[in-house]
């Protein structure tokens, strides 16, 4: 009771605070839209990461829309770059001038709230999940000592993209083992054509689709109980070893490729393959000059015995980072208005096909079907729905929470024993077993 | 060589005269190339469409020409705000830059107060430190100042950055400038503050045209300060603006280039505008 | 520190001539308000590194002794600790050796390029006063543009350099990828990037040095190496051992070209001094490691410094 009344004072008190203070400085008039400024009790301010345009309009738009509802808290998005943000986020919790909202991805959480940042959302989480229902896979990795620390927002997930003209012309199917990937690779190797193009750069693009063929060869937990790291099972040695195999039919220089290189590849007809996330499908028409049909999607190969089906997945969370009861009653409720139906689909507009839903109503979408991106692949976005079913992150796997993991996770250490095999011929095994060494040495 | 007499055929005159010009030419030839081959490239890109950009048997001239990208960097993007928060913090970081660097390289370098070399060393001292170093503790100082999302916080950080060596550009200029100068104004009564502004700052000036330059494309390309420090898009510069449409995932060739060229393009309107103004400056000091 | 400016300091000593001013002429005016008046010039500046890398160095000798993990996670005084693991560290070397293969190529590129363009714009004539506003092209795009173009002009599939040589039957192979390679290629868009700041600081440094000297040596048959060497040379030294010291220390941190373009790949054949501080405070979360090889890399480039001021310094320079 006594925290009740606490609540009470200090909401009246905030309150009271945010009028004077919002009155003082007499609000920048071109932010704020002057109909709703006089019912605002103040403003939340929301960082999300990459400012590329579509991405930046469709969230001012959803922001506009939601401030046109005369909230409590009018919100503002403001872009970051996943190159700064480590250094920018760790700066404002010192300074004690962090946004309001943070987006972010299971394994930068872990280190947002290593920073002393991150409000429990477990009511806010909750109440969605009891409206419109969540992924299972969209919320474990924000569950952390019985409560949640960001509301899951999009899921992305990696598939196989091919050039469905040139596996007609070699007369190829879509491979759905590692040992039938690899064939086709080399099969389609020829006449200055890449079988497939794979990153294999010091960076998180390389760790993800590395991760993805681990997941369908079965080593997708490589923590076991103690939360010790065993990454020199046989399952990971077969996975590291086939992306060296790979490597081989890849271009000369993919050892500085991250995402961008093996896209623009497999458009501009220079490789047959690559393993990457749904952003494949926006830019395919136009620059392959292919049509929308030409462009192949199927599930990650499997391991040739006991493999099974899946792929990575980034649940991407919103964060309440705002320490004040009234701000977080007032990101609580603008994220869940986020999450209503009627405007979740023109939030996963944002990227066409690269976000996912995380509800259970979202595959369903009118608003999102209908996006004249996605409804020109409905099989390829059955098929992202499909693998979001079974994708998995590491450190989060099973329900499992590893706190240490963003201290792996920022060293790209997958991606430099990737790089050990490609660039200094190390064999997998011992690369696997380098790549252990150095995570058991990021924990210590 | 100079054995030949040039007088007696024009022929060997004229072979001459062209072995004479010819490094120049091959050297201006070389800068040339150097130089424009990359931005030809990177402008003649701009006006391709998405499968022209990446096509692997690339085109010199583009094949069919679209300006679709710059109409995209014009409305999906706030290029005008960029532009003119770029345009001021560049020319304000300048003006100040050269201001406080003149001040400084006059007291430490003319004047010479007690313990100049000692503080030279200090500000030598600002050079080493990694810049990964500063961003966190920066927050803290920026924050207490009140100076956190202002463009007076990216001016005062430039400036930092651009004083010191600015300073020890200038130490050279004035090294070059005769001490006599001074000791004879002396003796004509002229004060400190006299003799550095009517003898001793105008034969600075081709110093303070470079540390104006220097200072200004600092400025006009600075990011760690810009994407650290400031978050509304309203305050945000063109090397922001420009790395924010470069997406993790997506890249959007034709936008990217699009925005290379209109980031170059106004600091060269800039070299043309005051170019006279500075390169009069140059000669100005050189026929003094 | 205290050893550059000192040794500053005896070469500022060495002309004497702020007493002589003060003295020479029997003045009336007392010689403290010359003082007085350089110090207030001075001040700004001063006031301004202060605040700005004053409290950082401060807090990052004082984090060197801790253990600090993530920055603002608990952490404890280890005393030397931290130091002697980053001391330990063979990476921490290579990466200081690095730095300095980088500072030394980076010079000598550069100061060949800015020299001949500075050359080049010192003519008359129209390629050169037209090349006075476009020589700074490459140098004013930002970095990040000039990482993602640079990468785009040699990709194997759609670069067009790689298209060219391979044209002429020289394949490129992955210049940012081949851990032979990658350093070198890395400095070649740095150079590309930032030659024309110096050739912009040798040709104001060159519109300083007066003509009518140079037309007179002519007239008495002086060969253009001898005007170089015996007149333009020593005019330009103070400004080339400005440029020469503060450039190398400047270009020894920088960070962005080498993180944008390979983030100090493949493995760690580009992670110079600056991405390994980086990776450290930033990859690997160890903020007292990362500032302990900040401190200690300022020591070794002080030592530099030190060496280059006594050596590198032009002789009827103070």
């Amino acid at each position: 009771m006594r925290t009740k009344t606490f609540k009470l004072a200090a909401l009246v008190t905030s309150a009271a605070l945010l009028l004077g203070g919002c009155a003082a400085p007499a609000a920048d008039p071109a932010a704020t839209d002057p109909a709703t400024d006089s019912a605002a009790k103040g403003e939340i301010v929301i960082w999300h990461m990459e400012g590329v345009p579509n991405r930046v309009a469709a969230f001012d738009a959803l922001a506009a829309e939601y401030n046109a509802t005369n909230p409590d808290f009018t919100v503002r998005f403001e872009t970051q770059q996943w190159d700064e943000i480590y250094p920018k986020i760790a700066g404002t919790a010192q300074a004690g001038n962090q946004p309001d909202i943070l987006f972010a991805i299971p394994d930068f959480a872990t280190y947002v709230r290593s920073l002393g940042l991150g409000q429990p959302v477990t009511d806010v989480v909750e109440g969605i999940d009891a409206s419109q229902g969540l992924l299972d896979a969209s919320k474990v990795a924000y569950q952390d000592g019985g409560e949640y620390w960001a509301v899951p927002l999009y899921g992305m997930v990696q598939l196989l993209w091919y050039n469905k003209v040139m596996f007609e012309t070699a007369g190829l199917e879509a491979p759905k083992t590692y040992s039938e990937l690899l064939a086709t690779a080399k099969a389609l190797t020829k006449d200055g054509v890449s079988g497939i193009a794979l990153p294999a750069g010091k960076n998180l693009a390389t760790d993800q689709v590395l991760y993805s063929l681990m997941i369908t060869g079965g080593a997708a937990n490589f923590f076991d109980e103690s939360e010790g790291i065993a990454l020199d099972s046989p399952e990971t040695v077969k996975a590291f070893s086939l992306y060296n195999d790979l490597l081989e039919y890849s271009p000369k220089d993919s050892a500085n490729y991250a995402w961008g290189e093996p896209q623009a590849a497999l458009n501009s007809g220079a490789a047959a393959m690559a393993i990457e996330k749904g952003q494949y499908l926006t830019p395919w028409a136009a620059e392959s000059g292919l049509d929308p049909s030409q462009l192949g999607c199927a599930p990650i190969p499997v391991a040739d015995n006991g493999g099974q089906s899946g792929s990575i997945y980034y649940s991407n969370g919103a964060m309440v980072l705002a320490e004040d009861d009234d701000r977080r009653a007032g990101a609580g409720a603008f994220l869940t208005w986020l999450m209503q139906p009627d405007n979740y689909g023109d939030f996963l507009n944002a990227e066409p096909g690269l976000f996912l839903p995380v509800t259970t109503g979202g595959a369903d979408l009118e608003q999102w079907r209908q996006n004249e991106v996605l409804s020109q692949y409905p099989e390829c976005v059955d098929l992202l729905l499909k693998q979001s079913e079974t994708g998995a992150l590491f450190g989060f796997v099973d329900g499992q929470y590893v706190e240490k993991i963003g201290l792996i996770s920022g060293q790209n250490i997958f991606a430099q024993a990737i790089q050990q095999m490609y660039v200094n011929g190390m064999p997998p095994a011992e690369a696997s077993i380098w790549a252990q060494e150095q995570m058991k040495a990021a924990i210590e | 060589m100079t054995t030949f007499s040039t007088k007696r055929t024009s022929h060997i005159g004229n072979l001459i005269v062209w072995t004479k010009k010819l490094p120049n030419f091959v050297s201006q030839l070389v800068v040339t190339i150097v130089v424009f081959a990359p931005i030809y490239w990177i402008v003649m890109s701009s006006f391709k469409g998405p499968e022209e950009i990446i096509r692997s048997e690339p085109t010199f001239w583009p094949e069919t020409w679209t300006f679709g990208n710059f109409e995209r960097l014009f409305t999906s993007t706030k290029y005008l705000v960029f532009l003119g928060n770029s345009l001021f913090l560049s020319i304000s970081t300048a003006v100040v830059t050269v201001l406080i660097s003149l001040g400084a390289a006059y007291g430490l370098y003319r004047i010479r107060v007690p313990g100049s070399g000692r503080i030279a060393g200090v500000i030598l001292l600002a050079y080493m430190i990694p810049g990964t170093l500063l961003i966190v503790p920066l927050h803290q100082t920026l924050s207490g100042l009140g100076l956190i999302d202002s463009l007076t916080a990216l001016l005062l950080l430039n400036v930092a950055f651009t004083a010191p060596f600015s300073t020890w550009l200038l130490r050279g200029f004035i090294l070059s400038i005769p001490s006599d100068l001074d000791d004879a104004a002396a003796i004509d009564g002229a004060g400190p503050v006299r003799t550095m502004f009517e003898i001793v700052l105008p034969l600075l000036r081709p110093g303070m045209a470079t540390v104006a330059v220097y200072s200004f494309v600092f400025s006009w390309t600075e990011f760690v300060f810009a994407s650290q420090f400031v978050s509304r898009q309203e305050l945000q510069t063109l090397p922001i603006g420009l790395s924010a449409i470069i997406g993790q995932y997506n890249v959007d060739w034709g936008l990217v280039l699009a925005g290379v060229v209109f980031t170059m393009l106004p600091a060269v309107f800039v070299f043309l505008l005051v170019g006279r103004f500075f390169i009069g400056g140059l000669i100005a000091g050189a026929t003094k | 520190m205290i050893d550059v400016g000192n040794i500053n300091q005896a070469g500022s000593d060495n002309k004497n001539r702020p007493s002589l001013v003060g003295l020479k002429k029997g003045n009336q005016k007392p010689v403290s308000w010359e003082k007085v008046f350089g110090f207030l010039l001075i001040s700004p500046l001063l006031l301004i590194l202060i605040l700005t890398i004053g409290f950082p160095v401060i807090s990052a000798v004082f984090s060197g002794f801790q253990d600090q993990r993530i920055i603002g996670s608990p952490s404890a005084f280890v005393g030397f600790d931290t130091y002697l693991k980053v001391i330990e560290d063979s990476s921490f070397w290579d990466a200081l050796g690095r730095s300095g293969l980088w500072v030394a190529v980076n010079l000598v590129v550069q100061t060949v390029l800015a020299f001949s363009v500075a050359f080049s714009l010192q003519q008359n004539g129209r390629w050169s006063k037209s090349a006075r506003t476009w020589v700074v092209l490459p140098w004013v795009i930002p970095t990040v543009a000039v990482a993602i173009i640079w990468q785009w002009l040699l990709n194997s599939n759609y670069g067009v350099l790689h298209y060219l040589f391979g044209e002429i039957g020289v394949d490129l192979g992955s210049p940012f990828g081949d851990p032979a390679t990658a350093l070198f290629s890395v400095i070649i868009v740095n150079s590309w990037h930032w030659f024309p700041l110096g050739a912009v600081v040798i040709y104001g440094a060159l519109s300083t040095v007066p003509t009518e000297v140079i037309e007179a040596a002519k007239v008495d048959g002086a060969t253009p190496g001898r005007i170089f060497w015996s007149i333009t040379f020593p005019i330009l030294q103070p400004v080339l051992f400005a440029l020469g010291l503060v450039g190398s220390l400047w270009s020894f941190n920088v960070l962005d070209s080498i993180y944008l373009i390979t983030e100090g790949g493949p493995l760690e054949a580009s992670t110079t001094a600056p991405v390994y501080v980086y990776d450290l405070a930033f990859s690997e979360f160890r903020s007292s490691q990362a500032a302990a090889a900040s401190v200690l890399t300022v020591l070794v480039l002080s030592v530099a410094a030190l060496l280059f001021v006594r050596f590198g310094r032009p002789k009827e320079d103070a």
